[in-house]
């Protein structure tokens, strides 16, 4: 059986096809296709020959120029387009030409670099044979021998032994790392890199759209700290940055290097067909919005993908859920009688250790295992091999994550099928209800704040380590702030300012107390001590460690449960124990606001309303949990918590429904006023779940970037006020990318609590801690009012 | 959106950090903690005010308006007129270098009798803090040579505040010479490794950082010959194991960055002289070490035998190694009995002298073969 007759089997599946609420399909799309470049070096283009490529894609031709010409350039790639060649063709091209010459390549991840390793040694011969190469521009790659091509390419990163180091630094042209190590290992010892930095030529970051909020925002300091570097040893090296499609690919580059960019999009790649299936799984409940789980339906469809013999990978938000679909798919496939049908599904996901994760990367490769269930942490470039179909359980948070998921499948042009789960959020519903929206692809945009002053402050002190900073040359660092921050650290005694320059002056090695992941360092270890093993099983931020693994939590690693039996904050030690319950556990959480300032009006807010954009404190704190029953999810009751709150300085955006600034009679609705002080708090808290969900519609963010506090007499404006804010300390530009956004986002949020077809908020609209046909009622006429007078 | 006032957040930020401090501190100790607190803030402005003008260090001379420097000299009773034609046997991978500087030097004394040894550098550093990165600056030096036989002059510098780092580096340059055997301890992995960076982030290259000087190490040997009996081999364990004296009133070095820093905010020189006494001590030993070193490996006592064997067994003198080897055996060596036993039975022919080593090791089938071939020996000559 073909493969578009096995999809059209499962499609007409009356387990299925009612719900499936459309269907969509991308038929093969032809490329278009430019010469190998004119000036490239013989080798090269051997090289290209010998691995099937006797022409580029117009965009990889397009890209070459661009980086040849010594401008930065950003590239906007689909999966499977041969992006790696676009950076790797003007790179091995120049360090031909100029011998001493040397490049860096930045992943986000560690597994990423291996993967690329592999690719470039094939392509410069290091390797016979070579990786599998991405996107070839012919289908039958030949045999003809290519020479060795004369470009060491080293990996310099955490797993890299101390014995291959310093070969890595003197010789390796090519040096493949990631932003932590070049943040704690290479930056702060910059003087044993001297050939390397005084020959950089390029910088190529790939997976820009990674780099976003607060990692993002570290980025863009590491790479001020580079380029203070790279210029004291004289060297003004080129960036190439690639990125999946988002709506802001220039801006976000600029904002991360500092400079002007030329921007790379059209794809000259050709592409296989592809059918996405948007499916809406059916109402349990009508009156309460309740549909079946995503979880049990979407495994379902793996399921019937899987035994149809169609290599599957399923995206599932979360590391529990990945761990929980996991093992159902394999308990629903388990028969002693045939070996499991033959199928074997893995889950993959962060807080695995690299051993595991290789030997899962490897299997997908080889088929030794049929089916994975990720998070997002697959939706990277790694290579797993060809897939054919990618399941979606609920939206991902952003179409350019969902379109990346899609990718999975069909990576090798064949023929390939993607299905998103609905689940009954306001995001997933509202999908369902404006396909053409959807396929139409709005694009979110990534923010970052490279100007946050807890990652500033961080990274100007790391900055002053590895160079004094002169009273007058701040390199890329903001002026003012930089020479606050040195003030600051000079009256605590870690710099010295003498003769015009701020010396560093303390024996510790600051990298080394700041990561590049969070905004403060913090990380709490796992350790498995079921009968005494004392085991390290895994590592959490502190933040998410009192919210997930609390005593008494549920915590699943690799299929097992554990009960958490200690939290030992100040040591930074989570104890857990194997367990067998048949429930998991949620924290919920109570914040405190405090206006710390209002920096900024935001013009254009809705009559009556004001909107401010200012920096909050917010104090959280986890007071309980519940205990949730697999399957039914159903709620088997609540435990206490008691741990202090964390307290942080963010950023956000405050929306005053004060009702007097309109000069047309505009007040609040009278619905609202004639509410008690109850009703309304749940009005204005449905009201901030409909924009917290909707936001990541516009911009690259998750829900849980997105804070949201409801007041309705807020003791410091004096009327109802709704906070809506950014989760990271310090704030990563979300809540000034709001404002500027609020327009559509409120036109969004108000369609969807119009279009909900349910009585008294649900999920999909307003959430479910708001309840009552009159607060849904009074929620959706406030929204509609504002999405109104913002548009007049 | 422009961000505004980042200046003010930048504050307010702070603020409510030191706030947290001062609760923690109030928490964790008395008040009079908290005025120390405030005294160290106090201090900042002090510091200011000691840029101007660098403060008098007793016993230190003003070299440069960032520089001090002092001289003393010890008469080093460890002191050989020449040094032993074995020392490079303890330094292999400087081993033919230094050869070749051993008798180059016998050459040139021949020609001018008044220096008998080749010209040795000693130096040690203090910096401020123990990574390698960028960010560690030597504040302290101490270079010594001798300038007659027995006399070692030890030169120190000390950098009094950032700006006269240079200065500190050129002047540290001409001490140091060029052409000379750099001597030091644990200064391969780290001093020379400071050295390399300092010199490079002000844009210097001085001669004797080039890779064709020759560097000795003194931990490598010092930890072959002697760790087995000292168990550490810190330079003030070598002192007191192998010297034979103890430090009065030392300041760890660990303190060293510490009273640095104090220096540069208050002026106040006394904990920085107690490093500069720590830093002569450490110097003035590596000359002592090098030579007790020296007349260790000449003599062949101890496990310094073992490696006189070694190096005899390697070019085939067998006999001349056994008695290097004899005394360690007889002293329990059971690296020195095994191979005497191997010298014994295959190249010596003193199967009686093997068969006891033999047994003494309890290697039984050594003890079986030698009974053997001795039986068979002692047959064939009745």
């Amino acid at each position: 059986m073909s493969a578009s007759e096995t999809l059209a089997q499962i499609l007409a599946d009356p387990g299925f096809a009612p719900f499936i609420s459309d269907v969509k399909v991308f038929p093969e799309r032809e490329g278009t296709y430019a010469p190998l470049p004119e000036d490239l070096d013989p080798r090269l283009a051997a090289a290209c020959r010998a691995r099937g490529m006797d022409r580029l894609y117009s965009h990889q031709a397009e890209a070459y120029r661009a980086a040849r010409s010594g401008a930065h350039s950003v590239i906007v790639t689909p999966t499977a387009s041969g992006k790696t060649l676009c950076y790797n063709l003007p790179v091995m091209q120049t360090l031909l030409e100029d011998p001493d010459g040397r490049a860096l390549y930045l992943f986000p991840t560690k597994a990423l670099s291996q993967d690329q390793q592999n690719e470039i040694n094939g392509m410069v011969g290091n390797v016979e044979g070579g990786g599998p190469g991405e996107g070839e521009a012919s289908d039958e790659p030949r045999n003809d021998v290519a020479p060795r091509i004369p470009l060491r390419v080293c990996i310099y990163d955490g797993d890299t032994p101390q014995s291959v180091r310093a070969d890595a630094r003197d010789k390796g042209r090519i040096i493949i790392s990631n932003p932590d190590m070049m943040h704690s290992g290479i930056l702060p010892n910059h003087t044993k890199w001297i050939r390397f930095f005084s020959n950089l030529r390029y910088i190529v970051i790939d997976e820009m759209h990674s780099y976003r909020g607060i990692f993002g925002s570290h980025m863009a300091n590491l790479l001020r700290r580079m380029l203070r570097v790279a210029r004291f040893y004289g060297a003004n090296p080129t960036f190439i940055l690639c990125s999946a499609t988002i709506g802001n690919p220039r801006e976000l580059a600029e904002r991360l290097i500092g400079s002007p960019v030329t921007l790379v999009e059209r794809s000259g790649a050709p592409s296989g067909k592809k059918t996405v299936v948007l499916y809406n799984p059916p109402l349990v409940d009508a009156v309460q919005g309740i549909r079946r789980s995503v979880m049990n339906e979407s495994q379902r469809w793996a399921l019937c993908l899987l035994k149809a013999n169609v290599k599957t990978i399923l995206f599932a938000h979360s590391r529990v859920r990945t761990e929980v679909i996991a093992s159902y798919v394999n308990d629903s496939l388990r028969n002693m009688y045939n070996n499991n049908h033959g199928i074997t599904v893995v889950p993959y996901r962060g807080g695995l250790l690299p051993l595991e994760r290789r030997k899962i990367e490897k299997g997908l490769r080889e088929g030794t295992i049929q089916g994975v269930v990720s998070t997002n942490a697959l939706e990277l470039g790694i290579d797993i091999g060809g897939l054919d179909a990618a399941v979606v359980a609920g939206f991902p948070g952003s179409f350019s994550s969902f379109w990346q998921q899609a990718g999975r499948a069909g990576r090798r042009q064949t023929e390939s099928v993607a299905i998103f789960i609905a689940s009954s959020s306001p995001l997933d519903q509202f999908i369902i209800a404006h396909p053409d929206y959807f396929f139409a692809r709005p694009q979110e945009t990534a923010q970052i704040d490279p100007d946050n002053p807890y990652v500033l402050a961080d990274h100007v002190k790391c900055a002053a380590f590895e160079l004094p900073f002169s009273d007058d040359t701040f390199g890329s660092f903001p002026r003012d702030a930089t020479g606050e921050i040195l003030s600051f650290l000079e009256e605590d005694g870690m710099l010295r300012h003498a003769a015009g320059r701020w010396h560093w002056s303390d024996r510790a090695y600051p990298a080394e107390a700041v990561s590049l992941r969070s905004a403060t360092t913090d990380n709490v270890v796992i350790v498995d001590m079921t009968k005494g093993r004392n085991i390290v099983i895994g590592e959490m931020d502190r933040p998410s460690a009192k919210e997930l693994i609390f005593p008494n939590a549920i915590y699943i690693h690799l299929g097992r449960q554990y009960v958490v039996t200690s939290l030992d904050i100040p040591n930074r030690r989570a104890e857990v124990e194997e367990s067998e319950v048949n429930y998991f556990t949620d924290a919920v959480v109570k914040t405190d606001i405090t206006v710390l300032s209002e920096d900024e009006t935001v013009p254009g807010a809705p009559e009556g309303t004001s909107i401010i954009v200012g920096d909050l404190l917010v104090r959280s704190q986890v007071t309980k949990f519940k205990k949730i029953r697999f399957h039914t999810q159903e709620n088997l009751g609540f435990g206490e918590i008691a741990l202090d709150a964390e307290e942080r300085e963010t950023r956000g955006m405050m929306l005053l429904l004060d009702g007097i600034s309109g000069g047309e009679g505009w007040s609040l609705p009278e619905e609202f006023t004639a509410l008690d002080e109850a009703a309304q708090g749940e009005v204005l808290s449905g009201i901030g779940q409909l924009i917290k969900s909707v936001a990541p519609f516009f911009l690259l963010c998750d829900r849980r970037d997105i804070g949201v506090a409801p007041r309705v007499r807020d003791p410091h404006f004096g009327c109802p006020a709704l906070y809506v804010y950014d989760s990271a300390p310090g704030g990563s530009g979300l809540s000034e990318a709001l404002a500027v956004r609020v327009a559509e986002i409120f036109q969004a949020a108000s369609e969807r609590t119009a279009q909900c077809t349910c009585d008294a908020g649900c999920p999909s609209c307003i959430g479910v801690s708001a309840t009552g046909a009159e607060i849904k009622a009074v929620a959706s006429r406030i929204m509609a009012l504002l999405s109104r007078r913002v548009m007049a | 959106m422009a961000r505004q006032g980042l200046s003010g957040r930048l504050g307010r930020i702070r603020e409510a950090q030191r706030q947290r401090q001062n609760a923690d501190v109030a928490e964790s100790t008395s008040k009079s903690r908290a005025l120390g607190r405030n005294g160290k803030t106090d201090t900042s402005d002090a510091s200011r005010l000691s840029t101007q003008t660098v403060a008098d260090i007793p016993g230190w001379e003003k070299a440069a308006p960032y520089l001090f420097e002092r001289r003393a000299s010890f008469s080093v009773k460890e002191f050989r007129d020449a040094l032993s034609p074995h020392l490079p046997l303890l330094f292999p991978r400087e081993r033919e270098s230094l050869n070749a500087a051993l008798s180059a030097e016998t050459t040139a004394k021949a020609r001018r009798s008044a220096r008998k040894m080749p010209s040795l550098a000693f130096f040690d550093l203090e910096t401020t803090g123990l990574s390698h990165g960028a960010g560690t600056v030597a504040f302290m030096a101490g270079v010594a040579r001798f300038t007659e036989p027995g006399t070692l002059s030890v030169t120190q510098l000390l950098l009094a505040d950032y700006p006269g780092e240079p200065e500190f580096l050129s002047r540290f340059a001409a001490l140091i010479g060029s052409g000379d055997a750099l001597v030091s301890y644990n200064g391969k992995c780290f001093d020379a490794q400071i050295l390399q960076t300092r010199y490079l982030m002000n844009g210097m290259r001085p001669a004797f950082l080039s890779p064709d000087t020759i560097h000795l190490d003194l931990l490598f040997p010092a930890r072959r010959l002697w760790k087995a009996d000292l168990g550490s081999c810190r330079m003030s364990d070598v002192e007191a194991g192998i010297l034979g004296f103890e430090r009065e009133d030392d300041l760890p070095g660990s303190e060293a960055p510490d009273a640095w820093f104090e220096f540069l905010k208050t002026g106040g020189a006394d904990r920085l002289c107690a490093v500069g006494d720590h830093n002569q001590t450490d110097t003035a030993s590596l000359a002592r070490i090098l030579f007790a070193l020296d007349s260790a490996i000449d003599s062949g006592t101890g496990r310094a035998g073992l490696v006189r064997a070694l190096d005899l067994r390697s070019r085939g003198e067998y006999e001349r190694a056994a008695g290097f080897l004899e005394p360690l055996a007889a002293g329990g060596d059971m690296i020195a009995a095994r191979l005497l036993a191997i010298d014994c039975e295959h190249r010596l022919g003193d199967l009686e002298r093997a068969l006891e080593l033999a047994q003494g090791l309890g290697d039984d089938t050594r003890a079986t073969r030698i009974g053997r071939k001795l039986a068979l020996a002692n047959g064939t000559a009745e």
